[in-house]
């Protein structure tokens, strides 16, 4: 081949290079720059302003350099490969290869790596350099932009119609987490379950986790400690109704008390918040956390409050690992296999975990726990001894007490016991 | 023919290499972490790239420059297949109006694809860019080695995500779900502060034996709420007529018994090991339901008393220090 006649491609394959280059580093400049930078280039001269006005329509200009670089490259690829298609029909098939390879790895380096690299060491001068030439390069290409994205909105439509975006991270992949920090981390058995119960207020409905609004004694206004001492303590909490209904206000937590010299204990009380049946734990203790505040009442769609929440139940929930106050087995799992197909299930289970750990596929549920199964097949709060079926499982109710954990036995019954 | 055989071929490399790419930034690390600690042989893969992301980023390039490559050898192929003579113009032209299919399909389409299923796609294409890096081993070490080069230059490096799920590791991961929307901040804070009692002792919060307030079994109680008021204490503990600590009563009980009682201890003390950390006596004491334990030593030799109510206070630090006051 006559290397001498190829000498204008070889120069043209070096001005390509030098364009592909030059937007390499302007892509790697204008989207190096963050937010503070632009505001500053906004307030200087008219060169810096052009870079902040540019970067207004950041997705335009991105798509416009990578047009122009993808031309570029393939104009230069197309020139390479008429060189190396001589180089081959003059029989030099070994310098045709390395030709290409070579010119490829030369653009890859030269007009990719190099240029972005020293681009990102100063990428407010280079960005004002660049964004006069840029904007040209955008106007030019801006009436082809919209064609291209409406034949790739067309093909994304044939090509995946169902196509819904991946979440980032899903509450199982924190549960895994925690579950699988065990030879990593310094946490046991009964610290690992803490952290899942404090993901799991995540997706927990407060229906699934109150407790019935007559667990709780309840006063009406004015209370004083005469009438709390003819009752038994049985919680530390106590309800203080509205003064003309029945409806609670406030919520007064008796371990807080510290002085019998106040006659009227419901000026002490706290409010109560109000949540819908269907708000996460975690919605709730938020609030909860954020107002200050230890007590929720949790009302129904017609406005009736079903059940009440308090701080200490939460902590009980998330800290408590024992089947029951008495028990001191801290460290009892959430399943325990009794005999072959059936387990002990705390209430508290996701019904994620329970087909996990059963190897049963799980009809579709609202509910996110087993005992919010049992309560909507119950269609009431779950007592000792009440007994339900769901799909393939059959629910026996051994333990419900009104502070810790309900206990659940769990059996998988086949075909034939239908 | 063969030129469009290329050229497709060449597209289709091109478009894998470009959505890789997306991917490969979009996906989640930690979610790889978790795979790869399953023993998932692709999420190991994905995790040694992100550890080594020259070595990824030099494998794409070099990918979808030959792919690119292809795609104009194959467009100037059928070019010359077509036209006998005077076709270098020709190829030229081919090449350049071939370049919106290229940008679209080679290069925007794929992209969006795997920005949507990252996760997803990426598996898929593992073994593919497995097989690449393999083949283009040698030019992918010499550009890595150029990217060191030039990354030393610049006094850049990329931050190493760690196979193991360590504590700084597992915060990470709470971190990065309270990012994405699916942690509320007061479980964040929780999830820390507790982290922050799994590794402190219980020095800090035991009272030593001789500093203990307590009152005596059978002391009138306005006595006791008297003691408790000037002490801010929620709990107090009582002691017998030896001066042994022998349980203790909260305040609110006491504000509850008739006016003329006596003190008497309703509740015995929890035992917690002196060894133990605020996190796992924070779980016994509550499992236990006690407001107040002794803290012995490998010995049984009684250190001092532990309340419920400072490990919540420990509990509830920082953006939670205001609640339960």
């Amino acid at each position: 081949m006559d290397w001498f006649a190829s000498l204008p491609i070889l120069a043209a394959i070096a001005v390509l290079m030098l364009f592909s280059g030059f937007f390499s580093a302007s892509e790697a400049a204008l989207f190096y720059l963050r937010d503070r930078d632009l505001r500053q280039l906004a307030r200087g001269n008219p060169r810096q302003v052009a870079v902040a006005k540019l970067m207004e329509s950041p997705e335009q200009v991105l798509s416009a350099i990578l047009f122009w670089n993808l031309l570029v490259n393939m104009a230069a690829f197309a020139l390479l490969s008429m060189v190396s298609l001589r180089l081959e029909e003059s029989g030099q098939t070994i310098a045709a290869v390395v030709f290409a390879f070579g010119g490829v790895f030369a653009i890859i380096f030269f007009s990719e790596m190099l240029p972005k690299c020293i681009a990102v060491l100063t990428p407010q001068s280079f960005a004002t350099l660049c964004a006069g030439p840029i904007a040209i390069s955008l106007r030019v290409v801006s009436p082809l932009l919209p064609m291209l994205t409406a034949i790739n909105t067309l093909t994304l439509r044939l090509v995946w119609p169902g196509l819904r975006p991946e979440p980032y991270l899903s509450l199982n992949d924190l549960e895994r987490a925690v579950q699988m920090s065990g030879t990593d981390t310094t946490l046991d058995s009964s610290q690992r379950r803490a952290l899942e119960h404090i993901v799991s207020l995540a997706d927990r409905r407060i229906d699934e986790w109150m407790r019935p609004s007559g667990s709780l004694p309840r006063f009406s206004p004015p209370l004083t400690l005469e009438q709390l001492r003819e009752r038994s303590w049985e919680s530390p909490y106590v309800l203080i109704s509205e003064p003309d209904s029945d409806e609670i206000a406030k919520s007064l937590w008796l371990p807080g008390l510290a002085t019998n010299r106040q006659k009227r204990l419901d000026v002490l009380a706290d409010p109560v918040i109000y949540v819908p049946w269907c708000t996460s734990v975690a919605a709730v203790v938020e609030r909860l956390a954020k107002e200050n505040l230890q007590v929720a009442a949790v009302v129904n769609e017609h406005g009736q409050t079903i059940g009440v929440m308090t701080l200490d139940d939460i902590l009980d929930t998330i800290f408590t690992t024992a089947a029951s106050r008495d028990a001191t087995d801290v460290d009892e799992p959430s399943i325990r296999q009794i005999e072959e197909g059936t387990w002990e299930v705390s209430g508290l289970t996701s019904l994620r975990m329970l087909g996990r750990e059963l190897g049963v596929r799980l009809p579709e549920s609202r509910n996110v726990t087993v005992r919010g199964v049992i309560q909507e097949v119950l269609q009431r709060i779950a007592r000792p001894g009440d007994t339900c079926q769901w799909g393939r499982l059959e629910f026996t109710v051994t333990e419900a007490p009104m502070r810790g954990r309900m206990r659940v036995m769990t059996r998988v019954v086949e075909l034939e016991d239908r | 023919m063969f030129g469009i055989v290329i050229m497709l071929v060449g597209l289709c490399c091109s478009s894998l290499f470009s959505g890789s790419e997306t991917g490969f930034y979009r996906a989640t690390r930690a979610r790889w972490v978790l795979d790869g600690k399953a023993g998932d042989r692709f999420a190991k893969i994905l995790l040694w790239w992100a550890n080594n992301p020259a070595v990824f980023v030099s494998n794409i390039l070099i990918g979808n420059n030959l792919a690119n490559y292809l795609i104009t050898f194959g467009s100037v192929l059928a070019v010359q297949s077509l036209v006998t003579s005077g076709s270098e113009s020709l190829e030229l032209v081919a090449t350049v109006l071939l370049t919106p299919v290229v940008f679209v399909y080679g290069e925007s389409l794929p992209k969006q694809l795997f920005l949507q299923a990252p996760n997803r796609l990426l598996r898929y294409v593992v073994p593919f860019l497995v097989v690449v890096n393999i083949l283009l081993l040698p030019a992918v070490l010499v550009l890595w080695c150029l990217g060191r080069v030039l990354e030393a230059i610049v006094g850049k490096s990329p931050e190493r995500v760690h196979s193991r799920l360590a504590r700084h590791e597992l915060i990470n991961i709470f971190r990065e779900g309270h990012t994405a929307g699916l942690l509320e901040p007061v479980q964040l804070s929780l999830a820390q502060n507790f982290f922050d009692m799994v590794e402190k002792t219980l020095d800090p919060l035991i009272i030593p034996l001789p500093r203990v307030i307590s009152v005596k079994i059978g002391s009138p109680i306005a006595e006791a709420i008297e003691m408790a008021r000037r002490h801010q204490l929620a709990s107090v503990p009582v002691a017998d007529k030896l001066g042994h600590l022998t349980g203790y009563v909260l305040v609110g009980e006491l504000l509850l018994m008739p006016p003329n009682s006596q003190v008497t201890s309703l509740h015995s003390f929890a035992k917690i090991q002196h060894s133990s950390s605020l996190a796992k006596s924070l779980i016994e004491m509550r499992s236990v339901e006690a407001e107040l334990a002794l803290v012995v030593d490998d010995q049984q030799q009684v250190r001092g008393l532990l309340s419920l109510q400072r490990l919540h206070e420990q509990l509830f630090a920082g953006s939670l220090a205001r609640w339960r006051k």
